[in-house]
């Protein structure tokens, strides 16, 4: 057998990679249509904002959970760092002043827990978020003047919204 | 050969389906009650005296006066969150709240001193072998959603006082939600051979080398809070498999994961005590992050009016669990 010319087995590699290619991302998009909002081989600029939108409550909600525990530590079991409650105070009132922002018409994904009644009844899902909007606002305060009862109250009932709308709205 | 398969189960189906009506026919079907009862609160019967703040009755295990031990007792064995379909005062223990398992699903049933829907005809006797046969005054089987398994180890005197809290709430004449249940398993009959296999009547005995508060906690976590109803996986006849109680199933009820809360790195065992009992006393976790689902009911209705010492105990007994690994998704 005489050697091919070099040009001769460049087209054949060239074809077979074009073939590939093609095959490849047929199969990709046969794997999206199964599973529509499921990534990440080859996300649409739409699905990554969805997926930005979800990491970012995922992390609002972390954070919040985070000066929850913190709190908890201080207030109930009396972490010594009474003079530092009203950062966890002013941060939770801050991450939680407007809950429905952060899920907008559009943003449930397979990665997220939240679950479609938070669009489908956005009515009481806006009175929960308020509901916690208004008391994360009151534990911020408690936390500036510095009476532990209060504080711890305004703690605990914080909270119960917290459970109140993940009973309702969280997976 | 497929579609000789196919016919050949039609007729099956059909057959079955003959034999189940006439069964069911012959066998008399007992809770014909209207499926779209809605609520109808009615004026508190008089039976002694009615507490009108019955729904907010925190209760106290060392009162003096039995119903308010009884409205302890309610709260420990969270007879609210079955038995109350929404929030709120005025169908309080009134029924209707649905439970989906796999066997179907479950409405609990109206509880208050309503005699006609309610439990205002019952003795103490009646109620007695309610929660420790898990019969009905007819004498027919209840089906074991109600957790009389559980139940049946509660002492007289609780029970008494639990019924002394029953007979004291407002009476509301909500007529009951039947069961949502396949055919076979509407038979009642077939709950009496569920009961041979999966039911002994029982009494709790204090471990004699465990101390009062351990005790404590072995009683209500077994008898009164009934943990394991719900946090073990079951076995195909319904019954809580054994060597997997308290460690938790995918498929608990209402299709929810129920973890393993055994002290166990795949259940609790990264959790301190002080986490646990704070768990129950509102639902925090040590992440800081707040339970919805089922668990949020339990900690709202129940777990969260007990006193902290009965946490303790709860925490203590759950603590002295065998661990088990048992992870699932």
């Amino acid at each position: 057998m005489s050697p091919r010319p070099l040009s001769f087995i460049l087209a054949a590699a060239l074809v077979a990679s074009v073939v590939a290619a093609g095959f490849g991302a047929a199969e990709s998009r046969a794997a999206d249509d199964a599973t529509p909002v499921g990534l990440p081989a080859f996300a649409g600029v739409q699905d990554l904002e969805v997926e930005a939108l979800v990491d970012h409550r995922q992390g609002v909600m972390r954070a919040v959970s985070g000066h929850m525990a913190a709190s908890a530590a201080i207030l109930l079991d009396g972490a010594p760092f009474e003079d530092r409650i009203s950062v966890h105070g002013a941060a939770l009132a801050g991450l939680l002043a407007d809950v429905p922002s952060l899920f907008p018409e559009g943003s449930a994904h397979d990665e997220s827990d939240a679950r479609p009644e938070i669009w489908e009844d956005s009515g009481t899902f806006s009175e929960r978020a308020q509901d916690t909007e208004q008391r994360a606002a009151a534990f911020g305060e408690a936390t500036q003047g510095g009476n532990a009862m209060e504080m711890t109250q305004a703690f605990i009932s914080l909270g119960d919204s917290c459970g109140a709308c993940h009973d309702s709205f969280r997976f | 050969m497929a579609v000789g398969r196919g016919r050949g189960r039609v007729v099956l189906f059909l057959v079955l389906a003959l034999l189940g009506s006439v069964l069911l026919l012959a066998y008399g079907w007992e809770r014909s009650v209207a499926a779209d009862a809605g609520p109808n609160p009615s004026p508190p019967a008089a039976v002694g005296d009615t507490l009108v703040d019955a729904a907010e009755l925190r209760g106290d295990p060392g009162s003096e006066d039995p119903v308010v031990r009884g409205a302890y007792l309610a709260r420990a064995g969270n007879c609210i969150a079955c038995h109350t379909e929404e929030e709120g005062d005025e169908l309080f223990l009134a029924g209707g709240k649905p439970v989906e398992t796999p066997f179907g699903t479950f409405y609990g049933t109206n509880i208050t001193p309503d005699p006609e829907n309610g439990i205002g005809e019952w003795s103490e006797e009646d109620f007695v072998r309610a929660m420790r046969e898990g019969r009905a005054p007819d004498g027919s089987h209840y089906y074991p959603s109600f957790p009389y398994t559980a139940f049946s180890g509660m002492s007289d005197a609780d029970l008494s006082d639990l019924f002394a809290f029953l007979r004291a709430v407002p009476a509301i004449s909500r007529e009951n939600v039947p069961h949502d249940i396949p055919w076979y398993a509407g038979f009642r009959g077939g709950v009496g051979f569920w009961k041979m296999l999966n039911f002994e009547e029982w009494r709790f005995e204090p471990d004699p080398d465990r101390d009062e508060e351990w005790n404590r906690g072995a009683y209500l976590a077994r008898a009164v809070a009934h943990c394991s109803e719900c946090h073990s996986p079951r076995t195909r006849s319904g019954g809580i498999d054994e060597s997997f109680r308290y460690a938790g199933t995918a498929e608990g009820p209402d299709g929810e994961t129920m973890p393993n809360i055994t002290p166990h790195d795949t259940g609790i065992g990264d959790w301190s005590e002080r986490h646990f009992v704070r768990y129950l006393e509102f639902g925090m976790d040590p992440d800081g992050d707040f339970a919805g689902g089922s668990m949020a009911d339990v900690i709202r209705e129940g777990t969260g009016f007990l006193l902290d010492e009965d946490r303790v105990a709860i925490a203590r007994y759950i603590y002295s669990l065998d661990p088990i690994e048992h992870e699932f998704d």
